[in-house]
Formats: structure tokens, C-alpha cells, sequence
């Protein structure tokens, strides 16, 4: 198993570029390594860039792989913590690295 | 469709709001029962208010909102409405459409000047909300503890639990839920927020611009439903929203259990990671087959809706204008087909070329019916003209409206506003007399203002008519021989005399007031409107009132041309000014001939412009007819009708006379454009009465 890639995202997670993050993130999670996205470069998220998070994350727990997004800004943490998914961000981390682990320890 | 066209949505829905709060107000005052038109201008400001909200321009929702607080009192009859305060509003209306301008402009309206200009308007609101309040206070004593701003209808901040679920199209309009959130805060205090991800579905199934969100929403606010509901205007239609009156206690959401176990399930347990495939493909199907039937019903209601406006599209007006040009090439490139066709002596060919040619002429028809709009629009603005003007010089006019189903060309309605304006005002100014005048003369204390429309032989005329005291012959011809623009010992007709205030530095006013007066203005109205091919007469009865009608061309860019020749030049008559041609017998020199027993005056174009060539043996008289006045024009040959497209003439021929505009013909010869209202003027008196053409001098030729 490779180490983690780690893939930068500069673009704001917003509708604008969804489409093209959404390549990204499915390219990122091709490799099968496991992906952690650094998203201290995003100024702002709305609800397309949240379900981005969520489709990646639910996509990489398909394939079983870790998928992390850190470094988030305060504001991209403030609109998670209004929308009521502050998880995404916060319990990212340790749990995607428990799966990278588990998946490791089963193959 | 993205954010900025949404933007462009808001902008262009705002302008259409504002428009209608204005009319709504200016009928306010001559209803019986006003409070259609209240609830009308409520609903706009509302409006207003709301999508402003979403698109987070703060600037309008600050400002609106009182203006909105002021309306929901006069709703509530808590203020009564009267002159001032319907002034007040109408300012406070304009100054809500500079914000939206500037919004359009910059995508903000933050701008120190504006603000500094909206303070005396906020401080005179804010009088009425204070005097409505102490209103509310009498009427309603058990409201008397709470004399301030809208906590006063409910004391207690209510708890609201909304439930929103996203129907697909929701971002890819331009909507992002977020900023609902955002804007609900504003309203009070979003205490809880669930979103609901159950929906979205894996990367690879992900449509990104497709919204799969479902929120359970908590909002603590003393706003009313009406207030909550309005924030999802502009996404009920594609979303099922369920807006409930919570307890005191914060109630247990169903989608809180449910939202974040779907992420734990996912994300957090070993286990649940192993089960999530499973509980992840069914769920997306099993929400689909929810969302069907609601996502039917918002069809059908949005269909319902949208049937009203299915009758009309907009188009963007260069769209029209680039159509128009083309349709112009293209009968030009008919004619010179026609005419090779002709050449060629192939009657095949020249039959098709014959189809086409009638084909094209309908297709021009239709092209330029795309750009006629109904004057009624631009007649309707003058209700607030009118309605200022009045207020400002103490009178009481009242406006009447005719013929607002006439229509005219769009370039035409855009040119006319200015100068139709400057006539009201003048006439309201000059020809309406203040009421004690009124009232001494037996008259109505209210002046009448009439605006009329009407088609005429080609032409639309409209009239701005007043029942006021008349244009004062002898006042004008003193003033025009102190301007020295007449000799003292000249003697004028009364429609001559009318004609001087149009000269540039005539003005009559007795004293200077703000509106006209300032010798400024009648001149500029007549250079404007000569510029669109048209003229403006005036009709005066001392003591009864006048009527300034203005002439137009219905349109400015293609007309049914008729071609003579007149040595070896060719020109065009607009086909609607020709009445008919008889063949010239008399060969006398008197410039007028026996037209079935009455007298025709007629002009002779070959010295009218001084040409040379060939002289016909059997030259003809055409018989056209201007402003109700009839006259002929002695030309050589005639040669029918033809489609022309009118190409303007350059700066250098402006002082050229006669001549209204070229046209290329199909040899790809240039013919000129006959103007016969300049053509009549220019034959002197034999011109109509009080018809005033490009150059006031009487020339002969």
C-alpha cells in the first residue's frame, strides 16, 4: 500500500468550479491510496463544495480508502459548524487514518 | 444558469418591482379603496426586500426594510396614507432603484453618497413609524408597552421549525441554500442547523451542480410567517418546505438521527464502513422515489404558473437590432437579384425572383412587428411626471392616457421619452393655470393633462394636450421681436407665431421656475425630434388649451419606398405619404394644377434641386399628402414601388434639405429619400398650418 496522497485544493469549494473539483477529487481518489486534501487555501465553501465533501468522503469509504480534508479555514469551519457538519472536518482525520490502518492490517 | 444571471434575474425583476410599487402608488391617490394598491406595493417592497437577502446585498435589504415597516403600518391602517407620504414613498422607491442600478453596475451598493442621500429619507420614515406607533398606542392600549418597531405585534420571538428539502435544480439556478441560512439569521436567530447528506450520492454519481441536501432548521425570530415563508421565494418552487410553530422547548428533528448516522455509518465505525456500500445504494433511490411526487407537484405548479408568461419571450434588444440589419442586406440583395433576373430574360428565373422578393417583404414585416411596442409604457411613466411636477408648482393635474395600445417602433419609444417629458412639463408649467386663475375662469380647479397616440398615414402621432389658457399670441410675438428672431412690422399667422417657441432662446415665462423657462428646451425638443424623421405642430385656443402633436415615422430602419425619376436621378416617396399619380398636362408655369376640380399646389423637383438631363415629354404629378395637407410633386418618370432600407445621411448633407436619408437601390446605384414634410415647409406658405420643419426660415426653391 502506498503512502497518502496529498492533493492541495486552491480553488473555492463552491458551485462555480464543482465540476472541476469533482474531477479532481475522483482523480485524487484513483490512485487507491487514500487522499488527504489540504483545504487551507480554500477561502469559502457553500453547499455544493459541502457535498463535495461528502460525495468524496462516502466514495473513499466505498473503496475503503482514507480521505482527510485539513487545514480547513475559519470560515470554510464556521459554515460547517452553521450547517451542523463540523464532522466532516473534525473527525476526519483520526477515523480516515483508523480505516487506512484497518484496511492495512486486513491485506 | 449561473450566480451572475441570477444576479441579472434580481436586477431585472427589481426594475419590473419598482415599476409597479410606483404605479401602484400613484394610483393610491385617486382610489376609492386603496388597499389593493397598498398590498400591491407591500408585496413589491417585500420582494425587494427578500431577494436582496439572498443575494446578501445589504445596502437594499437595510433600506427596504423600513420602507416595508412604514407600508406593513399603512397596511394595518395604523398610518393613514396621504400627498406627502406618497411622495415620501415614491422617493423612497427611486432611491431603491439607484441601489439596484448601482448593484447592476458593481455587484454591490456600498457607496458614501448614496447612503448620505438615504438618511433624510430614513429620518422621514422613521417619523411615521414614531407617529404610527403612538397611533397603535391609542387605538390598541394592550399594545401601549411596546411602542417601537416590529416587536410590538409579537412580543415573544417564536420558534419556527422549517424543513427543506432541496428539489435538484436548486444550485444549478443560482441558489445557494446557504445564503438562506444566512438570510433567516437575519431575521432572528438560527438556534439549530441539520443538513441532511443522506441524499448525496458517490463521486462518480455525483452531479456537482445538482443540489442533494435536505435541512431541518430552528429559527427563533419575531418576524412573522409571512417573513419566514418569503425568504424561500425563490426556491419553494423547486423544494418541499415545511415551515412549523415550535413549542418553547426545542423539539427533537427527524433528520438529526438521521443525517448523522448516515456520516458515522460512513465514516466513523470499522463496521459501518463495511455496511456503508449497502445502506448507500439503496438511499439515493429511496429518496428519488420520495422526491418524485413532489418534484411532479412543483412541475405542475410551476407550469401553472408559468402558462400566464409563456406568451412572450424577452430578447436582447441587439439580438433585434442585428435581425433588422440583416433583413436589410437581404432586400437589397433581392432587388439586385430581381434585377439581374430581369436581365437575364429568364421568365423561370424571374418568377422565383419575384416569390422571393414577396417572401422577404413578409419577413421584414414581421421583423420590424418585433420591435413595435406599445407606447402605453412610456405614457404610463409620465403618472409620476405628472405627478411631481404638479406637487412642485401647487397644481392639481390630472393625467388621461389615450391610444396606449398604439404601436411604434422600440428605437422610436427610446428616443421620444426626453422630449415628450419636456412637453408635459411645459404644458403643465405654461398651459395649465394655478387653480384660483381655474376657478375665476370658470373652469375645473383640477387641470387635464391628455396624452394621445394614434396612426396616421404612415406615421404615429402623439399629442400632448392641456385644457389650460392657450398659447398667447401676443405675448410670443412681442418676446420673438424683442429677441429680434422677427421683424417688429412682420405679419405672422397665428400657426407661424406658434412656430417661434420653438426657436432657440424663445421663452415666454413670465419668471424662471425649476421646470422650464430657462430658454432651454422647446428648441432642443423640436432639433430631437427632426432628428427621427419627425415634426411637431402646435394647436392653440386662447382660453380652451393646446395641443403640441408630435409626427413620427413608425419606424426608423426600412419602409415601402415608391421611386421616380427625375432626370437622371432616382428618389424615393415614403409609400404611405403617396395618395396617388395623375399624368401633368398644363405645361403653364404656375406651380399648382386642377386635380378634379380643386386647386393642387405642387413643387417642381427638377428645380427644387437643380438638376440637369434629360426632360421627359408626358411628366407626372405624385399626390402626397402630410399632416392632413395635400400637394404634388412634378416629377419625370414614375417607377413603382420598391422596398427600401434607409441608410442615414452623413453629418456633412445635415444641412441638406428635402432629404431625409439614401438607400441603395439593386444596380447598387444610391437614391435619395424624399422628406416631404421638410419638401412642404420648403414650398412656404402652402405648408400646413402650424407645421414647423427642419429649418424655421420660409426658403423658397
Amino acid at each position: 500500500m502506498n503512502a497518502p496522497l496529498t492533493v492541495q485544493i486552491e480553488l473555492p469549494l463552491t458551485i462555480y468550479h464543482a465540476a472541476e473539483l469533482k474531477e479532481l477529487m475522483s482523480d485524487a481518489l484513483e490512485r487507491g491510496a487514500g487522499v488527504r486534501f489540504d483545504v487551507s487555501a480554500v477561502p469559502e465553501i457553500d453547499c455544493a463544495g459541502v457535498q463535495l465533501l461528502v460525495a468524496a468522503r462516502r466514495s473513499a469509504a466505498d473503496r475503503r480508502q482514507a480521505c482527510d480534508f485539513v487545514g480547513a479555514s475559519e470560515t470554510v469551519q464556521a459554515t460547517l459548524a452553521l450547517l451542523g457538519v463540523p464532522q466532516l472536518l473534525t473527525q476526519a482525520q483520526p477515523l480516515g487514518e483508523t480505516l487506512a490502518a484497518l484496511e492495512e492490517t486486513v491485506s | 444558469m449561473n450566480l451572475d444571471d441570477a444576479l441579472q434575474t434580481f436586477i431585472v425583476e427589481s426594475r419590473e418591482l419598482l415599476a409597479l410599487m410606483e404605479s401602484g402608488l400613484l394610483s393610491m391617490r385617486e382610489s376609492a379603496d386603496p388597499s389593493d394598491e397598498i398590498n400591491a406595493v407591500f408585496r413589491a417592497a417585500h420582494t425587494i426586500k427578500g431577494s436582496s437577502g439572498l443575494f446578501g446585498i445589504d445596502g437594499i435589504v437595510a433600506f427596504t426594510h423600513v420602507v416595508e415597516s412604514v407600508l406593513d403600518r399603512v397596511r394595518d391602517n395604523e398610518i393613514g396614507i396621504d400627498e406627502s407620504l406618497i411622495s415620501l414613498l415614491l422617493a423612497c422607491g427611486d432611491h431603491i432603484g439607484l441601489l439596484v442600478e448601482l448593484t447592476a453596475e458593481t455587484g454591490n451598493c456600498e457607496d458614501e453618497a448614496l447612503i448620505a442621500q438615504a438618511q433624510p429619507l430614513v429620518e422621514a420614515l422613521g417619523r411615521y413609524l414614531a407617529a404610527g406607533a403612538q397611533c397603535a398606542a391609542h387605538t390598541r392600549p394592550d399594545s401601549g408597552l411596546h411602542d417601537g418597531g416590529e416587536a410590538a405585534a409579537t412580543p415573544h420571538p417564536q420558534r419556527w421549525l422549517i424543513s427543506l428539502q432541496c428539489g435538484e435544480p436548486v444550485l444549478r439556478n443560482g441558489m445557494d441554500p446557504l445564503s438562506i441560512i444566512h438570510y433567516l439569521a437575519r431575521l432572528g436567530e438560527v438556534t439549530r442547523v441539520a443538513t441532511n447528506v443522506e441524499g448525496v450520492p458517490l463521486l462518480d454519481a455525483l452531479d456537482p451542480e445538482a443540489c442533494y441536501l435536505a435541512f431541518e432548521i430552528e429559527l427563533l425570530s419575531d418576524a412573522g410567517r409571512q417573513a419566514v415563508e418569503g425568504a424561500f421565494e425563490f426556491i419553494r418552487e423547486d423544494c418541499t418546505l415545511r415551515i412549523e410553530e415550535g413549542g418553547d422547548e426545542p423539539a427533537a428533528s427527524p433528520a438529526q438521527p438521521d443525517a448523522e448516522p448516515s456520516i458515522d455509518a460512513a465514516l466513523l465505525a470499522p463496521e459501518g464502513a463495511a455496511q456503508a456500500p449497502a445502506s448507500l445504494s439503496s438511499s439515493p433511490s429511496e429518496a428519488a422515489v420520495a422526491a418524485a411526487p413532489a418534484a411532479a407537484r412543483s412541475g405542475a405548479a410551476a407550469r401553472e404558473n408559468k402558462s400566464a408568461d409563456s406568451h412572450s419571450i424577452r430578447i436582447d434588444a441587439d439580438k433585434l437590432d442585428h435581425l433588422i440589419d440583416l433583413v436589410g442586406e437581404l432586400i437589397t440583395a433581392s432587388a439586385s437579384t430581381e434585377l439581374a433576373a430581369r436581365k437575364a430574360q429568364n421568365t423561370e428565373l424571374r418568377e422565383s425572383a419575384a416569390t422571393l422578393n414577396n417572401l422577404i417583404q413578409k419577413v421584414r414585416d414581421s421583423a420590424l412587428q418585433l420591435r413595435m411596442v406599445k407606447i402605453g409604457a412610456t405614457f404610463n411613466r409620465f403618472r409620476r411626471v405628472v405627478h411631481d411636477v404638479a406637487q412642485e408648482l401647487g397644481k392639481r393635474i390630472d393625467l388621461v392616457v389615450e391610444g396606449e395600445d398604439t404601436e411604434l417602433d422600440k428605437t422610436v419609444v427610446e428616443k421620444i421619452g426626453d422630449p415628450l417629458t419636456h412637453l408635459v412639463r411645459n404644458s403643465m408649467d405654461h398651459g395649465i393655470e394655478p387653480a384660483d386663475v381655474r376657478l375665476a375662469r370658470g373652469k375645473p380647479e383640477h387641470g387635464r393633462l391628455t396624452l394621445n397616440a394614434f396612426h396616421d398615414s404612415g406615421s404615429i402621432v402623439i399629442e400632448v394636450s392641456d385644457d389650460g389658457g392657450g398659447l398667447d399670441r401676443d405675448r410670443i410675438l412681442a418676446k420673438a421681436v424683442e429677441r429680434g428672431l422677427v421683424p417688429h412690422d412682420a405679419t405672422l399667422t397665428d400657426d407661424e407665431i406658434y412656430a417661434l417657441i420653438f426657436e432657440p432662446g424663445f421663452s415666454t415665462a413670465e419668471r424662471v421656475t425649476n421646470l422650464s423657462g430657462r430658454g432651454v428646451g422647446m428648441d432642443v425638443v423640436k432639433r430631437n425630434i427632426t432628428a427621427l424623421r419627425g415634426s411637431i405642430g402646435i394647436d392653440s385656443r386662447p382660453g380652451i388649451g393646446a395641443t403640441i402633436s408630435v409626427r413620427l415615422p413608425l419606424t426608423l430602419a426600412i419602409i415601402d419606398g415608391f421611386q421616380v425619376c427625375v432626370g437622371n436621378s432616382i428618389f424615393i416617396l415614403p409609400l404611405d405619404a403617396v395618395e396617388e399619380c395623375v399624368e401633368f398636362a398644363s405645361g403653364g408655369v404656375h406651380d399648382y394644377t386642377d386635380l378634379r376640380g380643386q386647386v393642387l399646389p405642387f413643387i417642381r423637383l427638377r428645380e427644387c434641386f437643380e438638376l440637369e438631363g434629360p426632360v421627359s415629354a408626358r411628366p407626372n404629378i405624385v399626390v402626397v399628402k402630410h399632416a392632413g395637407q395635400r400637394f404634388g410633386l412634378l416629377v419625370d418618370r414614375l417607377l413603382g414601388e420598391a422596398q427600401t432600407v434607409i441608410k442615414p445621411l452623413s453629418k456633412m448633407f445635415g444641412k441638406a434639405r428635402g432629404v431625409s436619408g439614401s438607400t441603395i437601390l439593386g444596380s447598387g446605384e444610391v437614391a435619395l429619400i424624399l422628406d416631404i414634410a421638410d419638401l412642404m415647409a420648403m414650398a412656404g406658405p402652402a405648408g400646413p398650418a402650424g407645421q414647423i420643419s427642419a429649418s424655421p426660415a420660409l426658403a423658397t426653391c
